[in-house]
């Protein structure tokens, strides 16, 4: 006799004698204050902090970073660790800050720095108070300011603090209900905005960015100093001032022209001289990030590029735009916020909202749009990185904001046909075979021209949603270099395809990797889907040995929603069994209270899923 | 004889080296071989290959008399696929020692030729775009990337670091990521400094060759009367040692290895003698005693302990009772002390980077730091205690043969009571007192002391376990299992638990959740502050049954077990690195749900040998299935010949345990 009480038992030794764990905020912002002064085209802007650390294990955030730049002054006003009375029990040492170079990943080399100096104690809870103040003489933002200060910790109070000169204006772009006061001082103004008890912050799945969503206060100057005067008046003056920087920049040395013009002799469709000047950038240039200065906003040059063949976003589009001038075809440099899910550009509020920058060459009846640091994707193709956006085409008087061309449904389709031929343990071959469109033939398109042969193994293991598999050989092919989808052919030898269960066969068709999405009641962001999915899947069964077997097929099925659509069939077929899937997710946004209706749909999708098999019954 | 043997030698060999190869070695001169060349027929998928890279260090004469090392470095690569031009980024690391000595680059050269409409163009690197980036405050890097790259560009660059620190003889490394056609080191000694030299991963050179330098070279004050030198000067000849392998394969990572540097066809060298010209000899090293002996001086290792000693008698006076304690208990509250009192800052080193009083004032330091002071604390508390320095995971192995410095670059305490003794660590406290973490388990330490070498094993022999009691009911009617499910684990097993999961219940839930369950409640974890017990978690779950006709299938054991064997390869040629031994345990109790009876049970099964150990047992008796499984993977370190037995166990593992239990409805 199995005695139930075993199990209960072990449970109960363990409970003796233990000690529970549960989850606490172990550290909390108690205030965060920001003081800012415009004075005379500077800007000086006080930070200070005042951070209660409850035990040992949230004492990282007494590993203090600040970021500056090389032109910043940045000076440490005050750094100390309190007891709970506020006594000083210490007090930092000059010598224990010290400065290393920040150079985001991606950028080959940039003028940033982070100080860094830690704030430890060894007596539980203990307080951290320090304070800086940085000295900016070029801004475009006067503030733009959240007061959670870790999206990881609780802020219990933060107050922005803002003191600008009469006469002075500038735009307030502000959500989060925060307490307002202005106060009126001698030849000046002060504003101050207060907010207590600010959660913490943990991005979502299909939500917007957090940037858009969360507090914040975001000041913009209606005129600034940035190398040149500038203003923020309107969309069209900013694009004014973009212009006045690229001034000059975009002329071709005269070796390089003449380059130009015999690659180009010949040619008279306006799209093939612009198709042949954007491989020969592809095939003669590549992305160096090199930030230093005004390295945000100023280009290198055309002539750096011709050079030294390399530039980041801005210099290789403007040796683009060089380009096309020489051979007398306009084309605008355009602004644009980058990635998968950008954060939306806020179009009441002109400013440097944009992290990218591409070619957009108007065409009669046809716009060109040119991505220039990726050598692998095709011409007039933008991708998941700049689609279905607003970006700021610069054009003097004329610049305005334009929207990118969207991501249809037929753009990124993905059909994947697996066959497998098996014998009676489950063991045999698989071939995979994969249009790939969207994102996933970006990606794939990057492995293959610029990843060893290694990485794309490594790579095409973990993109097969299949188990005991070993790959033999893969091949990628694309009709041509513009063509805006590729194939992925693959050969594997598989085993343990199948489970033998009491005699019968069961084959479950892999699943397709849904989004690891949170239940409705933990939900807090509403949706947002940047761009849509849209998979057709194939997988065929050759089992010589079927005719053995009474074969019994799942039920077909096809889920509708408002956010995508969901279908499965099965047929058997000459010597063949047939599972054939369907699954579109479509773009969107959609409100908080629209979430569980979205949960629903890919539970239901998940509950299908899990059910889905081809089982044979001995005869 | 010797001379002749060694004449013979060169006539012999170096014609093979000149005919072995077409390609240009010089700087600048470019072969048209090298522009043939578009695929490397040894590794035909390599996206860039090295066509060669030369370096050579000598001692120069500084301006005081002495003698720097300048290191030249010529390197040559053909850029073969897209890929291959990430090798055209670029970086030179140098070293500031922070009290005012400084490596310094002093010059770089690059070039980037490409043959354009059939002629060959040279772009030469612009000196305005060589950036310098500092990493902390000790090291900084020159970097630069070539102009003007793309697939078929040869690049080659040449630059030239000086070096005051003589501890710091540049070695060299002849395998990288990319194939290597030939790799060549000479280093020129001078008479003064004496190395030892060590090689890795090379069973021969394909060239080698000492030789005395035939122009003379000077130290002080010559004066030549009759033909001797009566002055207080000393003449003498470079002695040049060359180094050089051709047709080096690209190095490939494996999965569960130490650390590249482990494996990689590299030389290094240590400083082992000074001998001074005016006579006199200074032995820097010789013998690990004497290794163990210049730690016990040094500034910052003996001498730290030895000043840490005044505060930790302070400590123990007013912040540690040690009353009516055993040695065991004492050394038990002292770790603990440390480790809750001090944070790592995770940096390693064998040297303390400050004195007691700043880190008793900071709270925070490197792993020398807390180590040394926590040994200066059991010492004071009268609790027997020494260093051993060690060399952690990522930062490869010690051979034991050589007793270079450079190999260590961590420091833990083991502590002796009563004849039994025990390895610590104060910078972590999610483990035992008598535990260093996985980062630190490498082979072994060498414990510092002034007698015979002790090296001490760094295995940790207590067996890891995840063991897993689970209990299942099955709702028929709405094919929903319900399993309530304790984990219990310990050692390294409960480490992994504890990092993953801190105690925060909210993220084991999520983990769940991703791990087959349709809901998971009740979460509950235990003893995550408690070191020395196992780490528990437990909660009620639910899941789908799968339903097959009139037959409900379940998986005795849920999602736990493995589903896939990592290891893939056919064949191994390193060994496969699980840092510690370890048993999962599964009892797992399903009531058969009414209006059904089993209708197959999986087949018991028993494996054991040196290696694995793997036992599944299932048992019906009455409404009730009892399943036991438990495998041992007994070794933490399998050699490349146990691959195959190892690679078998595994998938049996993934097969057996993944079996599933059938009812059938009555």
């Amino acid at each position: 006799m199995i005695t139930i009480p075993k199990i209960y038992l072990s449970v109960l030794l363990v409970f003796f004698g233990c000690t529970l764990c549960w989850s606490q905020s172990e550290c909390e912002v108690l205030d965060y204050t920001t003081s800012i002064q415009v004075k005379s085209n500077k800007l000086v802007k006080k930070e200070s902090f005042l951070i209660q650390i409850n035990d040992k294990r949230s004492n990282w955030i007494a590993d203090i970073k600040i970021p500056f730049d090389k032109n910043d002054k940045l000076e440490i006003l005050e750094a100390v660790v309190m007891d709970l009375n506020g006594n000083i029990i210490r007090k930092l040492r000059n010598h224990e800050i010290t400065t290393r170079s920040d150079i985001a990943r991606g950028a080959f080399y940039e003028d940033d720095f982070i100080k860094e100096f830690e704030l430890k104690w060894d007596a539980y809870p203990y307080q951290i108070k320090y304070s800086y103040q940085r000295i900016t003489d070029r801004f475009l933002y006067i503030a733009k300011w959240y007061p959670g200060v870790n999206a990881k910790v609780f802020t219990h109070n933060a107050t922005l603090e803002v003191e600008v000169p009469d006469g002075f204006s500038m735009r307030i772009d502000t959500i989060g209900g925060f307490i307002f006061r202005e106060e009126k001082l001698k030849n000046a103004t002060r504003l101050k905005w207060q907010k207590s008890d600010i959660s913490s912050f943990k991005s979502e799945y299909f939500s917007p960015p957090g940037q858009e969503t969360v507090p914040h206060v975001i000041l913009i100057p209606n005129v600034f100093n940035y190398e040149l005067k500038g203003s923020f008046d309107r969309w069209q003056s900013y694009g004014i001032w973009q212009d006045q920087m690229n001034d000059g920049l975009d002329v071709l040395p005269p070796s390089e022209q003449l380059k130009i013009d015999r690659l180009t002799s010949g040619i008279k469709d306006p799209k093939e001289i612009i198709k042949t000047l954007y491989h020969y950038l592809q095939d003669n240039t590549r992305y160096i990030g090199v930030f230093v200065d005004e390295g945000g906003l100023k280009p290198y040059s055309a002539s750096y590029v011709c050079e030294n063949g390399y530039g980041d976003c801005k210099a290789l589009t403007i040796y683009l735009k060089a380009l096309l001038n020489h051979v007398g075809i306009p084309s605008f440099y355009t602004k644009i916020y980058s990635g998968e899910n950008p954060v939306r550009i806020n179009q009441a509020y002109p400013g440097q909202q944009f992290n990218h920058v591409i070619l957009v060459v108007p065409l009669q009846g046809d716009t060109i749009w040119l991505e220039n640091t990726a050598s692998y994707l095709p011409f007039d193709y933008l991708g998941t990185f700049t689609q279905n956006r607003y970006g700021l085409l610069v054009n003097g008087e004329k610049s305005e904001l334009v929207k990118t061309p969207t991501l249809s449904q037929a753009d990124v389709l993905r059909t994947t046909t697996c066959t497998f031929n098996l014998n009676l343990e489950g063991t045999g071959t698989a071939k995979v075979s994969e249009k790939l469109r969207g994102d996933d033939f970006e990606t794939c398109k990057y492995y293959q021209t610029s990843r060893s042969k290694e990485d794309q193994k490594n790579y095409i293991e973990e993109s097969i949603p299949l188990r005991n598999f070993q790959i033999e050989d893969w091949k990628f092919s694309q009709e041509n270099r513009d063509s805006a989808s590729m194939w992925l052919d693959v050969e594997m030898q598989v085993k343990d395809q199948f489970r033998t269960i009491s005699g019968m066969i069961v084959l479950n068709p892999k699943t397709l990797r849904m989004p690891d999405i949170k239940k409705p009641d933990d939900r807090k962001s509403p949706v947002r889907i940047t761009f849509p999915i849209n998979r057709l899947d194939s997988i065929i069964y050759y089992l010589p040995f079927y005719d053995d077997y009474k074969v019994e097929f799942s039920k077909s099925v096809l889920l509708k929603s408002d956010f995508g659509c969901y279908e499965e069939h099965y047929l058997q077929k000459d010597s063949a069994l047939f599972f054939t899937r369907r699954f579109q997710l479509y773009d969107g946004d959609y409100p908080l209270d629209r979430y569980s209706e979205i949960y629903a749909f890919f539970d239901s999708i998940k509950d299908v899923q899990h059910r889905s098999a081809i089982v044979l019954n001995p005869n | 004889m010797k001379i002749f043997y060694l004449f013979l030698f060169l006539i012999l060999i170096e014609p093979s080296v000149s005919h072995a190869q077409e390609y240009s070695r010089d700087f600048g001169v470019i072969s048209k071989e090298e522009w043939d060349l578009k695929t490397y027929d040894k590794d035909p998928e390599a996206p860039a290959v090295i066509l060669f890279d030369q370096g050579k260090s000598i001692f120069f004469d500084t301006d005081e008399g002495g003698y720097d090392i300048r290191f030249t470095r010529t390197k040559r690569i053909k850029i073969l696929k897209e890929a291959g031009i990430d090798y055209a980024e670029i970086a030179i690391p140098y070293y500031q020692d922070g009290f005012g000595k400084t490596e310094e680059v002093v010059s770089i050269e690059a070039y980037t030729y490409n043959l354009e409409d059939g002629s060959l163009t040279r772009a030469k690197l612009d000196q305005n775009l060589v950036y310098e980036e500092k990493k902390n405050n000790n090291w900084y890097r020159q970097k630069f990337t070539f102009p003007d790259v793309k697939v078929g560009s040869i690049i080659e660059y040449k630059y030239v670091v000086e070096t005051p620190f003589l501890f710091n003889l540049p070695g060299w490394v002849f395998q990288t990521s990319i194939p290597t056609i030939f790799s060549v080191y000479q280093v020129s000694m001078i008479p003064f400094y004496k190395y030892a030299f060590l090689a890795q991963g090379i069973k021969h050179f394909d060239y080698r060759l000492s030789e005395e330098d035939r122009s003379e070279r000077t130290f002080g004050k010559i004066v030549q009367n009759y033909g001797q030198n009566i002055g207080s000067g000393v003449v003498f000849h470079d002695l040049v040692h060359t180094f050089a392998m051709k047709n080096v394969p690209a190095f490939n990572d494996e999965s569960y290895i130490t650390s590249v540097d482990d494996y990689i066809m590299k030389v290094d060298f240590q400083l082992s003698n000074i001998y001074y010209p005016t006579g006199g000899t200074k032995e820097i090293m010789t013998t690990w005693p004497g290794l163990c002996e210049s730690l016990n001086k040094h500034e910052d290792f003996g001498k730290y302990v030895k000043s840490c000693t005044r505060s930790a008698k302070k400590v123990l006076e007013s912040e540690i009772d040690l009353n009516g304690m055993s040695q065991t208990e004492k050394s038990i509250a002292i770790i603990e002390f440390v480790r809750s009192h001090y944070s790592w800052n995770q940096i390693n080193s064998k040297y303390a980077s400050k004195n007691s009083k700043q880190l008793l004032n900071e709270k925070s330091g490197n792993n020398a730091d807390i180590n040394l002071y926590l040994l200066a604390l059991l010492r004071t508390a009268g609790v027997d205690a020494d260093p051993v320095i060690i060399s952690t995971r990522n930062h490869g192995k010690i051979k034991a043969d050589y007793p270079f410095e450079y190999f260590f670059n961590y420091v833990v305490v083991l502590v002796k009571i009563d004849n039994k003794s025990y390895l610590t660590d104060g910078t972590n406290d999610l483990i035992a007192y008598n535990e260093i973490p996985p980062r630190c388990i490498n082979e072994k330490g060498l414990l510092v002391d002034d007698e015979e070498p002790v090296w001490i094993s760094l295995v940790n022999h207590k067996n890891s376990i995840d063991s897993k009691n689970i209990r299942i009911k099955i709702d028929a009617n709405h094919f929903v299992g319900e399993a309530s499910v304790s984990i219990n684990t310990s050692v390294f097993e409960s480490f992994w638990y504890k990092n993953s999961f801190q105690n925060d219940t909210a993220k084991i839930r999520e983990y769940l959740l991703k791990r087959g369950f349709s809901k998971v409640n009740m979460v509950s974890c235990f003893n995550f502050d408690r070191n020395r017990k196992p780490y528990v978690i437990s909660f009620d779950s639910e899941f789908p049954i799968e339903q097959l006709g009139n037959k409900l299938v379940v998986s005795p054991f849920l999602n736990f077990p493995i589903r896939e064997n990592k290891l893939k390869q056919k064949t191994r040629s390193y060994p496969v690195d699980f840092i510690y031994s370890k048993t999962e345990k599964y009892n797992s109790i399903i009531e058969i749900p009414s209006g059904y009876q089993l209708n197959s049970l999986p087949d018991d099964y028993h494996f054991g040998d040196d290696l694995v150990d793997i036992e599944i047992k299932f048992k019906n008796e009455d409404e009730l299935i009892e399943a036991n499984a438990s495998y041992t993977l007994k070794k933490s370190v399998y050699q490349p010949n146990e691959y195959t037995t190892l690679k078998h166990c595994l998938d049996t593992i993934v097969k057996k345990f993944n079996e599933q239990i059938v009812f059938e409805k009555i």
